[in-house]
């Protein structure tokens, strides 16, 4: 990768990061919105007992100011990381404000989020100097990718059981979809969601058919041939599972940018490939 | 060993290793932890488990579901794809609010920290005291819960009551309700 394809690459995946933030911001999803929360988990992650520990947290959430102050930090670094790519000190400035981000919400949302945790990964390797080792960190994130569906296929058909079930689809669809299904009678999409209750092996075929494409992911840990079709595993992963379970993981795609090729990011010069820094002026020559 | 060795300078892995020796390490460390963690089922940040949905979630007669009604008969309903993040920092919080039936010592984790983890690591104990909700902090809960309600809405909410529903589905997929109790209401003081 060189460096033009860097630029655009951070400037995509910043790109993303910030239109998601946005979107949490308008819905009071962002520590200035939270308000002053008091119940809380940390489970068993340790990380998050340190975090707890350390007052951070619950600091933040209590001076309204400080939250505030932590909104304006975040999306102002996150666009300046969006226009100087190349300054890796924004973006681990940027990195670090993700992690607390993130930590904060599932601290005080009770639970550990599975969607945000490309959140706290995807930054990591552009903090690699230098365009070979950020190739081969970049790399890893592909692998990585692929890896997370693999160990999630890994989950329901080796270390737990519901790949068996043959029920699973129709028994989560009913249990994520109740409330959607209750409060929003004649809309389109209630008739739609009543129209596959009616038809329940269709969901029940499609649930396996998510997992089943989840275990195909293992092709990209050996190969990078496939990669054209593997870009669209994650995509229709979490799209299904979105509109038949509720399960809402779509902000994890922004793991999947790192399926995109070389070409691919070349193609996107001319809407991100502005320069990443103004440069130096020549010496201007003294007219005699 | 040669052909293995062969085989891991040809790979990925391979490349960063003859590039980037630290580089090599905490990517090897990373992967390594990544898996071994979910072999041990256990998370640690940014070691994440990628369990979900690994349990099988059993087909029952009735679902229940949380509907929360503010000033009076207005429902909450966040059925848009971007009010997810709202709406999971709304309800995963009711939710166990709910479980807990507004007890703090009722809490699993609660239980959990001091059956067993305090006993098993009393060295460390001290240092779990503020990892477990107070019932200070479950008290202040349904104030919260109401200036947050505003916040969504946009509208300053003076009362809030949440039903706990089950419904059914009938032949034709349509969700019948069975039962409606009433687990929290919420008057500004």
């Amino acid at each position: 990768m060189n460096e033009r394809q860097r630029i655009i690459l951070t400037r995509l995946v910043t790109g993303c990061l910030l239109f998601l933030l946005t979107l949490r911001l308008l819905e009071h999803a962002t520590l200035s919105g939270l308000g002053s929360p008091s119940l809380f988990t940390v489970d068993l992650d340790l990380s998050y007992w340190l975090f707890k520990d350390s007052g951070l947290p619950d600091w933040l959430m209590q001076h309204r100011a400080a939250a505030v102050a932590f909104d304006v930090c975040l999306f102002g670094n996150g666009v300046l990381a969006f226009v100087f790519p190349l300054n890796r000190k924004l973006i681990l400035v940027f990195a670090v404000l993700l992690v607390v981000y993130t930590m904060t919400f599932e601290l005080f949302a009770t639970e550990h989020i599975g969607q945000m945790d490309g959140y706290i990964l995807i930054l990591l390797p552009f903090l690699v100097a230098g365009n070979r080792r950020f190739t081969l960190a970049w790399e890893g994130m592909r692998y990585l990718t692929c890896l997370i569906y693999v160990l999630a296929f890994l989950w329901k058909t080796v270390w737990g059981n519901s790949f068996y079930y043959l029920h699973q689809g129709v028994s989560t669809f009913k249990s994520n979809l109740v409330d959607y299904l209750s409060l929003n009678p004649g809309t389109t999409m209630t008739a739609i969601y009543e129209w596959f209750l009616r038809h329940p092996w269709l969901l029940n075929a499609g649930e396996k058919g998510v997992v089943l494409l989840e275990g195909i992911m293992v092709v990209g840990l050996f190969t990078k041939k496939y990669d054209r079709y593997l870009i669209w595993g994650p995509v229709i992963i979490h799209g299904v599972t979105y509109f038949f379970s509720d399960v809402f993981f779509i902000e994890l795609l922004v793991l999947d940018l790192s399926f995109l090729s070389a070409t691919a990011l070349d193609r996107l010069t001319p809407i991100l490939g502005f320069p990443a820094a103004p440069k130096k002026p020549k010496k201007a020559s003294i007219p005699h | 060993m040669a052909f293995f060795t062969k085989i891991l300078g040809q790979s990925w892995l391979g490349g960063v290793y003859k590039v980037d020796k630290p580089l090599f390490f905490i990517l090897t460390l990373f992967f390594s932890g990544t898996v071994g963690f979910n072999l041990l089922k256990l998370q640690i940040t940014p070691f994440f488990l990628w369990g979900m949905y690994s349990l099988k979630v059993p087909e029952t007669a009735t679902y229940p579901y949380l509907e929360l009604i503010y000033d009076h008969g207005h429902v909450l309903n966040l059925r848009h794809t971007w009010n997810e993040p709202q709406k999971t920092y709304l309800y995963g919080p009711l939710g166990r609010y709910v479980y807990d039936k507004a007890d703090a010592s009722a809490d699993p984790f609660t239980i959990y920290m001091e059956t067993v983890w305090r006993k098993k690591h009393p060295r460390f104990a001290g240092l779990t005291q503020g990892l477990t909700m107070t019932q200070n902090e479950l008290d202040r809960y349904p104030s919260w819960l109401r200036s947050y309600v505003s916040t969504v809405t946009g509208t300053p909410v003076d009362e809030v009551t949440v039903l706990q529903k089950r419904v059914s589905f009938d032949a034709s997929g349509a969700p019948v309700e069975v039962s409606s109790d009433t687990v929290l209401h919420i008057d500004h003081p």
